[in-house]
């Protein structure tokens, strides 16, 4: 093939990819402007004539449950997202730097939770969760979330405690620092990147969790997956609803996959599998 | 992350090897970095041990939550019953179809995409930010809209198919083959974004000089894909194939939203099995049997696993 010509191949070819990413999503988004009327003929008219916003304000509309729904699901996001960072972050720094005791075990538990089917521990969780009386709690959520979301946060840290300068924290202990102060005013600092690509990671996997909400959370925690997808057992499923919760809980993650690639990419591998 | 794990590994299996870079032998740092790895024990022996044993535990019992009686141990009968004579294997049939077919669709296409955004392009980084869009975005919202799509009454699809002067009325969701066709279809359309970029991070690492004699040489495309890009970029094809392989086998949402696992069981892969069993029908020893068995047959993927993160 000529230069011009391979060009040209590649152009179609990127064109039509790009196209196939976003056409679906367009689609999606121009649906839930439609009126039930509109979502209801056949065959469907791509962008609605009289656009309305009756979709999104019926969301918002008191006793819908999609209000406690997107609260549920941030603040169970944000508090797993904490917590993964709080515990992983001390652990990988201790796993690369400090030969802890018990180290070759807690790899193997590591490695077990990220090969292991997520079903197999959501299972017996929910009749131990009942036994314990957490079923249906936010607190349980929070908890399974995280332990789901350590092993790989922790092997995502341990690849960015390993590239720090063992220099700099030499002279800190040389000057006389203590293990805690060397870790949080030496070795934090140097790790934001990386805490904040383990972030981003473990925030979007808690945002998209399903299996776990489906089988531990009752009528009080039903975060937002839980919500549009009980839309499918219904009689007949409303698409304009539909389509515009779905666009709502796709908008923060299509705003963080744009602005933020960068970090996605260097988590990519260590993100993709996660219990 | 691959190479991180590596290390930490090969260095617990191989203590009389490297020399510890640091005081890292005194005995009192490593009760301190015990201290350090606490939570994260706590945290795990709650989420993943103490289940892992109530899972083997409860496989060899009659649990079941509707019932009002004792559960009474049964030994190896939920085995017997729901993995040697029950429908697992037909799930499991279906699950290595998704992930066969899946694999077949996201890899050579994600090879090309990636090949195609390797070299320098006006407006190269818009398109890698449109075509990796999809990539991280909430599955059960994507099942649903393509659930939306394929909509055999007032679907897009029906409309596309209709528009093309087809005379059949698709019903994807209604025929066994193309329900498996429509999931495979929206797990590429999610997955093949991880799979250019990771091939295209891959491809980056290979030296520019490579692509650049075999063109003085007058290398024709096909011979440059076979004796440069795609030898070079074996580690990276693996990575992608077990990485693809060990989501896909565990694939939960998507079949939940799209098919339910329908039409009749034509879509009941190995993790909506074992869902059914314990929250529609409350088997929770029959779940427990299957889920066990699911975690027992992936046994050779874990040693694949474990190879791929350490290249």
């Amino acid at each position: 093939m000529t230069a011009p010509l391979r060009a040209s191949a590649r152009y179609l070819l990127l064109s039509v990819a790009a196209l196939a990413a976003i056409l679906p999503l367009l689609w999606t988004l121009s649906t839930s402007f439609k009126t039930q009327v509109q979502t209801q003929t056949y065959p469907p008219a791509i962008i609605p004539g009289h656009p309305t916003l009756s979709n999104y304000t019926g969301l918002f509309a008191a006793g819908g449950g999609f209000v406690s729904s997107a609260l549920t699901s941030v603040a169970v996001a944000a508090a797993a997202t904490v917590l993964v960072l709080c515990v992983a972050f001390p652990c990988a720094y201790a796993l690369v730097r400090m030969r802890p005791h018990g180290r070759r075990a807690l790899i193997l538990v590591i490695m077990l939770a990220q090969t292991v089917p997520a079903i197999v521990f959501v299972i017996p969780l929910y009749s131990l969760s009942l036994k314990v009386g957490l079923y249906d709690t936010t607190v349980l959520l929070v908890l399974v979330y995280a332990g789901f979301l350590t092993p790989f946060a922790t092997i995502l840290l341990t690849a960015f405690v390993r590239r720090l300068p063992v220099e700099v924290e030499e002279a800190a202990l040389v000057d006389g620092a203590s293990r805690a102060k060397l870790l949080l005013r030496v070795v934090l600092p140097m790790m934001r990147g990386g805490l904040a690509t383990a972030a981003i990671f473990a925030a979007l996997y808690a945002w998209n969790e399903f299996l776990i909400p489906v089988i531990l959370a009752g009528d009080f925690t039903r975060p937002l997956t839980i919500f549009v997808a009980s839309f499918v057992t219904q009689k007949t499923i409303e698409w304009g609803p539909l389509t515009a919760a779905v666009s709502l809980i796709l908008l923060p993650v299509v705003v963080v996959v744009l602005s933020l690639q960068r970090h996605l990419v260097t988590g990519l591998t260590a993100g993709s599998i996660k219990g | 992350m691959a190479t991180a794990l590596a290390k930490v590994t090969s260095r617990a299996g191989a203590p009389g090897g490297q020399a510890p870079r640091r005081a890292q032998g005194g005995r009192a740092q490593r009760w301190a970095g015990a201290a350090l790895t606490g939570p994260v024990w706590v945290l795990l022996a709650a989420v993943i041990l103490a289940p892992l044993v109530v899972a083997i535990y409860t496989s060899l019992t009659n649990d079941n939550l509707a019932a009002a009686g004792p559960t009474q141990f049964v030994g190896g009968q939920n085995y017997h019953s729901q993995v040697l004579q029950g429908s697992f294997w037909q799930s499991a049939g279906i699950t290595v179809i998704i992930m066969a077919g899946s694999l077949l669709v996201q890899i050579p296409v994600g090879y090309v995409l990636a090949r195609a955004l390797l070299h320098p392009l006006r407006g190269r980084a818009a398109f890698r930010a449109v075509i990796a869009l999809p990539m991280m975005l909430t599955p059960v919202a994507v099942g649903l809209m393509w659930r939306f799509f394929a909509d055999p009454d007032l679907g897009v699809i029906r409309a596309i198919a209709a528009g093309l002067h087809t005379s059949s009325n698709p019903n994807l969701l209604g025929t066994p083959w193309e329900a498996l066709v429509l999931i495979v279809v929206v797990n590429s359309w999610i997955n093949i974004p991880f799979v250019t970029l990771v091939l295209l991070a891959g491809m980056i690492g290979i030296e520019q000089e490579l692509f650049e004699a075999a063109a003085v040489d007058g290398a024709g495309w096909f011979q440059v894909e076979r004796r440069i890009t795609i030898p070079m970029l074996g580690p990276a094809l693996a990575a992608c194939c077990v990485l693809r392989m060990a989501a896909d086998y565990r694939m939960f949402d998507l079949v939940y939203t799209i098919t339910q696992g329908g039409p009749g069981t034509s879509t009941l892969n190995l993790s909506m099995l074992a869902y059914q069993q314990s929250m529609v029908y409350f088997e929770i020893g029959r779940a427990c049997a299957i889920a066990v068995a699911m975690a027992i047959l992936a046994l050779p993927a874990y040693w694949l696993f474990a190879k791929v993160t350490r290249a």
